[in-house]
């Protein structure tokens, strides 16, 4: 029964625990930053040659044709090369409730362009992150020989050195600048807790995680108001920290051609009733593949 | 269960705790059978931490192969969470009955 203590405290926000989710969301999003310099980094996976594609080739990047009449060069000092990434902020219970008032994703990622000065452990984690994402490779290659198939380790090598060489060319260009990115954010929200349970572990940002108490004293933005995000939430028609009229209710006003609501007849917040799981997994599966 | 690529300590940009993590690569990039490779990346948060919440979590776990499956870098990290402040929480439920 302790945990109504804990509640209590977060409601009323002048208890002793930190238990009101505001480092958690800075938790969040660190993992993410953290992450998603790893992300970056990482070099393209090694395929194996098939006889039918003796020559190996390192996916293109996606350089806009400069337009007429203007230098090749010139405009590639401009644009630099932009490559994507998806990136999925998504939790189950709490952690769903926590990854709602995450901050934008442009926001976020100033952390990874500028660490802050005052947590140097940050910044130097970061470093190591994009140190081993591009060393995988070589820390890797006794498992990569084991896959079916045959490669020419050779041409891997001269293939990634050249496209280093280009990185680097390109890099120069911009007086060491890392490679620009467009970034795309969607948000996947298992078993969300609505108010008043929110509001119970979270204060008033609970309320407003759902954009249920807008124009609040908080206004904080967050990433999955943003206009691009897309959503997906799941739940059980028988959750019991979230009864079934409130997320009808909530799936009713959030709904659009971004936001989707999935209820799942028979579940419970747990997830442990018969087929539930299945179709839990199979929602979220065909969600990720879109 | 899913094996992590890697097993680290992420320190947090506020004050450099260090928070337990996983990453877990996708066999679409340990390995690979057609030259497309999206980089696609997935934080997925757990549970409530003081109900015994954490990244072994089984919806978590669901969460994460059905994301690795489908091609994406997954990470899963434990919140901080201090035993000593539940405690002291425990206690004063205790006092008050």
């Amino acid at each position: 029964m302790w945990l109504i203590v804990g509640y209590y405290r977060g409601a009323h926000g002048k208890g002793r625990t930190s238990w009101t989710g505001k480092l958690e969301v800075k938790d969040f999003v660190s993992v993410v930053v953290w992450c998603s310099a790893y992300v970056q980094s990482l070099p393209p996976p090694v395929i194996p040659i098939r006889v039918s594609s003796p020559r190996l080739t390192v996916p293109a990047s996606p350089l806009r044709a400069p337009p007429e009449g203007k230098e090749e060069v010139a405009e590639k000092s401009e644009e630099g090369e932009v490559e994507k990434m998806e990136l999925l902020i998504g939790g189950y219970s709490y952690g769903s409730l926590i990854a709602s008032l995450t901050p934008p994703v442009p926001d976020i990622l100033k952390l990874l362009e500028a660490p802050p000065p005052s947590t140097p452990a940050f910044a130097k984690a970061l470093l190591t992150a994009k140190e081993s994402a591009r060393r995988w490779l070589d820390t890797h290659s006794s498992t990569r020989t084991s896959y079916s198939g045959t490669f020419n380790r050779a041409a891997v090598h001269a293939a990634l050195q050249q496209e280093e060489n280009r990185k680097l060319e390109c890099e120069q260009v911009h007086h060491g600048v890392d490679k620009k990115w467009k970034v795309t954010a969607r948000y996947l929200l298992v078993s969300p807790l609505l108010p008043p349970i929110s509001s119970f572990m979270m204060g008033f940002a609970g309320m407003k995680a759902w954009g249920l108490g807008r124009g609040s004293v908080d206004e904080e933005e967050r990433g999955i108001e943003a206009a691009g995000a897309r959503v997906l939430a799941v739940y059980g028609d028988g959750d019991t920290f979230t009864g079934i009229r409130k997320y009808r209710k909530w799936r009713e006003k959030m709904e659009g051609e971004r936001w989707r609501g999935v209820e799942v007849g028979g579940a419970g917040h747990f997830w442990r009733e018969e087929g539930v799981m299945e179709v839990l997994v199979g929602q979220v599966e065909e969600w990720v593949r879109g | 269960m899913p094996t992590p690529s890697l097993n680290l300590q992420i320190p947090s940009y506020l004050d450099a705790h260090l928070l337990d993590a996983r990453v877990y690569l996708p066999p679409s990039y340990t390995a690979p059978v057609t030259q497309h490779w999206d980089r696609k990346l997935a934080i997925i948060g757990h549970p409530y931490a003081p109900l015994g919440g954490s990244y072994d979590d089984h919806i978590v776990l669901e969460v994460v192969k059905t994301l690795l499956r489908a091609g994406w870098v997954v990470s899963t990290f434990n919140f901080r969470y201090d035993l000593e402040k539940q405690k002291e929480n425990k206690d004063t439920l205790d006092e008050r009955g």
